[in-house]
């Protein structure tokens, strides 16, 4: 399941998936596999992305629905 | 076993004990996979391991079949072969899971080029041996090598063209 949060997060703070990337200490591609739901990250690296995107993880990566079913 | 291989043996063994030991104090960044990359490199060992195995399996069977050993050029040159096969196997995985560089140590083109020289030149000398059995070890590794880096090349082309598809859905 796309993580659409993360990316409007991202867009919000005008980053590209690469200066994401550099700020988390992470590949390009990791970003974009979360992005796209291919990977389940880890919860520090969770963690570490909602620092620098300055939100909480339940906005980020928090489903209600998926909870909810 | 005679003494010079004995003492290169050693030698060897030493010179990789002494580099894992100065890449463990300096804890070097460069060196660092992320988590998605250490997982998906574990997924490439798991089958470059399985592959070794099977190819193991292979040549006993057949050795068994056909009721004496099986040698391909010399004596234990196929042992090489299969240890080169399962090395492209995970190394071929990693780079289609961009997993082969580490984020601080992006691919360099310096690198690329000078991997590519050192295949051309070990496939040159093949070439220019006669007689020696040896000169296929440096076709395979030459192979080995100039497939890793095509791998490498595709892989940047197939990630350029996401990385376009990508731009152009964000700013639909």
């Amino acid at each position: 399941m796309k993580n659409l949060k993360l990316k409007s997060a991202r867009a919000l703070k005008d980053m590209s998936q690469e200066d994401l990337a550099k700020a988390v200490n992470v590949s390009r591609q990791t970003i974009n596999a979360i992005e796209k739901g291919d990977y389940n990250p880890t919860i520090n690296l969770c963690i570490a992305i909602c620092k620098v995107l300055g939100v909480t993880l339940n906005d980020l990566f928090w489903n209600p629905e998926e909870t909810e079913a | 076993m005679s003494f010079t291989f004995g003492i290169g043996a050693v030698a060897g063994v030493l010179s990789v004990m002494v580099v894992v030991l100065i890449m463990k104090k300096t804890k070097n960044k460069k060196c660092e996979y992320d988590e998605r990359q250490i997982a998906a490199r574990r997924t490439a060992f798991k089958a470059g391991f399985i592959t070794f195995v099977l190819c193991e399996l292979t040549v006993f069977l057949t050795e068994i079949a056909i009721e004496e050993p099986l040698v391909i050029i010399v004596p234990g040159f196929l042992s090489i072969l299969i240890i080169l096969i399962s090395a492209l196997v995970f190394v071929e995985v990693s780079i289609f899971s961009d997993a082969y560089f580490t984020p601080n140590n992006p691919c360099s083109k310096k690198w690329v080029i000078t991997m590519i020289i050192i295949g051309i030149i070990a496939i040159i000398q093949f070439i220019r041996q006669d007689e020696a059995w040896y000169k296929y070890m440096n076709l395979s590794c030459g192979s080995f090598i100039l497939l890793i880096m095509a791998s490498v090349g595709i892989k940047a082309l197939i990630s350029k063209r996401a990385g376009k598809s990508e731009e152009e859905s964000n700013d639909e």
